[in-house]
């Protein structure tokens, strides 16, 4: 419904059934990242450069039916297990940044919660140009865990 | 229509938005709108004139009474834009959570 309690942010949770370390691990080594980001058949990450320090930038790539989109940004905290925060933006088309906070927290041995903090979001017109990209994008991943 | 930024801005109060909540209860005039802050009429205007700005109220005069109401449009629009990206996130939590699952499943025989 209407956010009057939010701004220009947004905030998601997850209980994953993972150790912290191997969860927080997921987002930044290369060859964890590209297993899962896009990965629903027909849409496939090629491009996953990330060079996890402060002040290192990333550049992750998703290749879709509606064309490829690159993720990229800077971070600029990274706490082994706890925390990773980075800029983001897609960089196709005219993009103010945004920020990315991650926040993985251990409840137990085995699991952990993730809180993904997204500030800054972008303006309209980048919406507008890419809104179309997105939802089809969207609806895919969520027909891989639905199926 | 203003655009997105605007209304994020406008929305990035927290005075702003109780008076969007009270708002989006009923039609209300500008001194009641100040009554519960303890603020003066002018600083309430000026929260005002950001919000009318964003296209979220409309503000009319009912004989000596100044009045604002909700307007609903560009809040639509900004949940709307904060609907999908939420979407886009959960989706890839979904598909992180599927990676992590499968790779426990896979490694469990091993131990």
């Amino acid at each position: 419904m209407i956010p009057f309690d939010s701004d220009s942010s947004l905030r998601v949770t997850r209980i994953i059934k993972a150790p912290q370390e191997k969860v927080y691990d997921a987002f930044i080594v290369p060859e964890l990242r590209k297993q899962w980001w896009a990965s629903k058949p027909g849409y496939s990450c090629t491009v996953c450069e990330i060079d996890a320090r402060v002040g290192g930038d990333y550049r992750i790539n998703m290749i879709t039916a509606e064309g490829e989109f690159f993720a990229v940004g800077t971070f600029r905290e990274l706490v082994r297990p706890e925390k990773q925060v980075f800029t983001w933006s897609w960089p196709t088309g005219e993009v103010k940044e945004s920020l990315v906070t991650l926040l993985f927290k251990a409840i137990d041995a085995n699991t952990t919660e993730l809180t993904i903090l997204h500030e800054k979001l972008p303006s309209t017109e980048y919406r507008d140009l890419h809104a179309e990209g997105w939802t089809g994008c969207m609806a895919s991943l969520a027909g891989v865990v639905e199926s | 229509m203003p655009s997105l930024d605007l209304t994020f801005h406008a929305l990035s109060d927290p005075t702003r938005r109780r008076i969007l909540s009270r708002l989006a209860q009923s039609e209300t005039s500008i001194s009641d709108l100040a009554k519960p802050y303890k603020m003066s009429l002018q600083a309430v205007s000026k929260h005002l004139g950001v919000l009318r700005r964003a296209g979220l109220i409309q503000q009319r005069r009912q004989g000596r009474v100044r009045t604002c109401r909700l307007m609903g449009q560009p809040l639509e629009r900004a949940a709307g834009w904060l609907v999908e990206y939420r979407r886009f996130w959960e989706g890839q939590l979904d598909a992180l959570e599927n990676f992590l699952a499968q790779d426990t499943d896979t490694k469990r025989p091993k131990k």
